[in-house]
């Protein structure tokens, strides 16, 4: 795989997952909303706020991911 | 317990040594008080005077002592070291024993003169043994037995003249010695003979006393015989008085002939002694100690004759007192009677009875007398006695002392004699000694004459073939040198055609080689062709064929050529498995590339959040820079930017050199790099292979033009 079909892969990943996440979010929103919270228009749009929110997180995470150190600590004796 | 004990100990022994030395010091000091006060006591200048004394004292009497006594000279000599020196200069040196007699100089040996006198002389004593002067011989013969080696230099002559000279020399010595042999003898004969007859003489006179004296005894003894038997004996008395007398005459005479004739050959044999021949010696021995002898014998005769002389004297004399005792009895006789005639015979018938008486009183008288006489005699027999013994010892003394200094002139004569014989042997034993001397060193010049004969005889031999090998060597070394001039020729003109027969099979060979290089090249060459093709056969976006048959092909044309078979190890896997992209595919790549490397421009690891995802889309429809920037000859820092190095890289794509584009994207940092990774990649492999392959197509060319032949 071409390394410039990366961002691309990248990007359809991560709007696929927003979707995803939004759509679960909304529906998750409005499944509260109906059952817990008598219809009201937050949970919507807590839920796919939480959804957007949490898609652009993993979008980032995966956008940055080439670039995240991970680091352990060794001891030095 | 032990260590207080040690401790007092050592306390103890530094307190001794303390007072010691406490004690040592006024000790000291007393002694340098008592130096100072006792000053009218021994001073210092005086106890050094007395040792210096008494050391010059012993020093001088032991000089003194070695002066008398070697023995205690030599012993201190050896027990101190310089006292010799001190001995030689007080005494001067030591008395060293008698220097050993000098051997009488040898001279014969060493002497080499080349006279040829001295040759000549040399030569005869060398061969004679029995002549000449035994003392001048020796060292001209020892002389002559060494220059017989300096004659050799001299020209030397012929044996025979030698031989006859000798033989010459010979006879004269013999007829020398022959003469005075005979002189000696005819000297010796008429000695002989004259002594002889002095002998003879005197014999005959020793003779003629006894039988004169004989005869006077017997005409003593014979006193009352008759008248004509007296008469005739005093007759035969006189005649034997006579014949005495005469004897003795001659025998004198003769005895002086003989004493002259004795000198005579004395003499005689004296000169003969003086005239040396060797030959004679024992002549001149012989003739002298007949001499000797003779001398002895006319000694003894005299002696004989003396002895006849004294006994006949003795008779004489006895003959005389009778005779006076009878005239005087025939005197007195007449005097008392005188008319009686004086013949003894009939005496006693004639006389008268008075002259009885008378003659028997002028007996008794004379009786009486002599008993008187005889009386005295007895009384002075012992004085008389005395003094004949000693008149006798006397006598005997001369007459000792005669025949001592006889016989010690005899002895001494005998022991002359003897001495000469002696002398005689001890030169005759000389002589034979000094004769084989000689004739051992004969026999060693002979050796050494042969020695040396036989080392000339070496060094000769030894030049020869010396000269002999060198003479062959040399001609060897000319054969030698010829055949391998032969050789070498031909050896050269083997090579030569060798030479020829392998260049004609190199060049064959060669030419072989070259043909099978050249299909070889030829079959790399198309090979690479193919390759080539191959990589031509790259349409749009896909990658080329793969490679790898290429390559087999490749190495297959040219399996052991290290050169091809690095470059087509050298070769990426990927492109043989996968093949390569074209240049085509990749520039158009770099368009889709280059969007998306503008769009994530300013991404990098600072700065990779959407929001700056979003912020760097904005930046890339904002910026504005031409499409294709020509790159500059170098590069500065702020030509590193994104944007300008993507411009460069597609100037350089579009311009045809993937080669510069690759480098500008390789420049690229952050989320454009990881963007472009993959096209460079890509384009890397690209740019390898084509390397690679045009590396190989110019091997291939070259390989080709060189086995190419031009027609």
């Amino acid at each position: 795989m071409a390394s410039e079909g990366d961002l691309g892969r990248k990007w359809d990943r991560c709007l696929a997952d927003s979707a995803v996440k939004l759509g679960a979010g909304f529906g998750l929103g409005i499944v509260f909303s109906v059952i817990f919270f008598k219809r009201r228009t937050w949970p919507i749009a807590f839920g796919s706020g939480m959804g957007l929110g949490m898609a652009y997180s993993n979008c980032q995470h995966d956008f940055q991911s080439p670039y995240l150190l991970h680091g352990k600590f060794v001891k030095v004796s | 317990m032990l260590r207080a004990c040690r401790r007092a100990g050592l306390a103890a022994a530094k307190q001794n040594s303390q007072c010691v030395r406490a004690s040592l010091r006024p000790s000291r000091l007393c002694r340098g008080y008592a130096t100072h006060s006792g000053e009218s006591g021994v001073s210092v200048g005086k106890v050094i005077g007395a040792g210096l004394l008494l050391v010059g004292g012993g020093i001088g009497g032991t000089v003194l002592y070695a002066s008398y006594d070697k023995q205690f000279r030599e012993s201190v000599e050896k027990a101190i070291p310089y006292s010799d020196k001190l001995f030689e200069m007080a005494l001067g040196p030591a008395p060293s024993s008698t220097p050993m007699p000098k051997k009488p100089l040898h001279q014969g040996p060493l002497k080499i003169s080349s006279v040829a006198e001295v040759m000549k002389e040399s030569k005869q004593p060398t061969s004679k043994s029995q002549i000449g002067k035994p003392e001048a011989a020796a060292p001209t013969e020892e002389k002559g037995g060494k220059q017989q080696e300096g004659s050799h230099a001299i020209k030397e002559r012929p044996p025979e003249e030698v031989a006859a000279r000798l033989a010459q020399q010979d006879k004269e010595e013999q007829e020398r010695v022959s003469a005075l042999a005979a002189t000696l003898e005819a000297a010796l004969n008429t000695t002989a003979r004259v002594t002889l007859q002095a002998i003879t003489a005197q014999e005959s006179a020793v003779q003629a006393v006894n039988a004169h004296s004989q005869i006077l005894k017997e005409a003593m003894d014979d006193s009352e015989d008759a008248g004509g038997k007296k008469s005739s004996q005093w007759r035969t008395l006189d005649e034997a008085l006579k014949d005495r007398r005469r004897a003795v005459d001659e025998a004198a005479d003769a005895l002086l002939k003989a004493k002259e004739e004795l000198e005579r050959m004395k003499c005689t044999i004296e000169k003969a002694k003086k005239s040396q021949l060797a030959g004679a010696k024992s002549h001149i021995a012989a003739a002298e100690e007949n001499l000797h002898h003779m001398i002895v014998d006319l000694d003894n005769v005299v002696k004989k004759v003396q002895a006849a002389q004294s006994e006949a004297k003795i008779v004489a004399q006895y003959h005389e007192l009778v005779a006076k005792a009878r005239e005087e009895f025939q005197r007195e006789l007449d005097s008392i009677t005188p008319d009686v005639k004086p013949g003894w015979k009939g005496m006693t018938g004639q006389l008268s009875t008075d002259d009885l008486n008378s003659l028997i009183a002028h007996a008794h008288r004379r009786i009486d007398q002599l008993n008187k006489e005889l009386a005295e005699q007895r009384v002075r027999e012992q004085q008389h006695i005395e003094t004949a013994l000693e008149k006798q010892k006397l006598e005997d003394k001369r007459a000792f002392e005669a025949a001592v200094a006889k016989a010690l002139e005899r002895h001494k004569n005998e022991i002359e004699l003897e001495q000469e014989k002696k002398v005689e042997e001890v030169r005759e034993v000389m002589e034979s000694e000094m004769r084989t001397q000689l004739r051992r060193q004969a026999a060693a010049h002979t050796d050494h004459l042969r020695d040396v004969l036989k080392i000339q005889e070496q060094d000769l031999k030894v030049e020869f073939e010396q000269n002999l090998s060198e003479k062959l060597s040399e001609q060897e070394m000319q054969f030698r040198r010829l055949t391998q001039e032969q050789l070498d020729n031909f050896t050269l003109d083997i090579n030569t055609a060798y030479a020829r027969l392998k260049g004609i099979e190199q060049a064959v060979e060669s030419h072989a080689a070259a043909e099978e290089e050249a299909r070889k090249a030829h079959q790399l060459w198309l090979s690479v062709e193919a390759l080539k093709y191959c990589m031509r056969s790259g349409t749009g976006s896909s990658p080329t064929e793969p490679l790898g048959s290429a390559v087999k092909a490749i190495k297959a044309s040219c399996a052991d050529n290290a050169f091809t078979e690095a470059l087509t190890a050298a070769l990426p896997q990927d492109a043989l498995t996968r093949g390569v992209y074209s240049e085509e595919a990749l520039r158009t790549r770099f368009h889709a590339v280059q969007k998306l490397a503008k769009r994530v421009a300013m991404i990098d690891e600072t700065r990779n959040s959407l929001y700056q995802y979003f912020l760097s889309y904005l930046q890339s429809l904002l910026v504005f820079h031409p499409r294709q920037l020509k790159p500059p000859a170098e590069l500065s820092p702020d030509d590193l930017d994104t944007f300008k190095l993507l411009s460069y890289a597609s100037y350089c794509i579009e311009h045809g050199d993937l080669e510069l584009a690759a480098k500008f994207v390789n420049q690229l940092r952050g989320e454009p790099r990881r963007v472009a990774h993959d096209w460079l990649t890509e384009a890397r492999m690209t740019l390898e292979t084509k390397q690679i392959v045009d590396i190989l197509t110019a091997y291939a060319s070259a390989v080709g033009l060189g086995t190419t032949q031009v027609q």
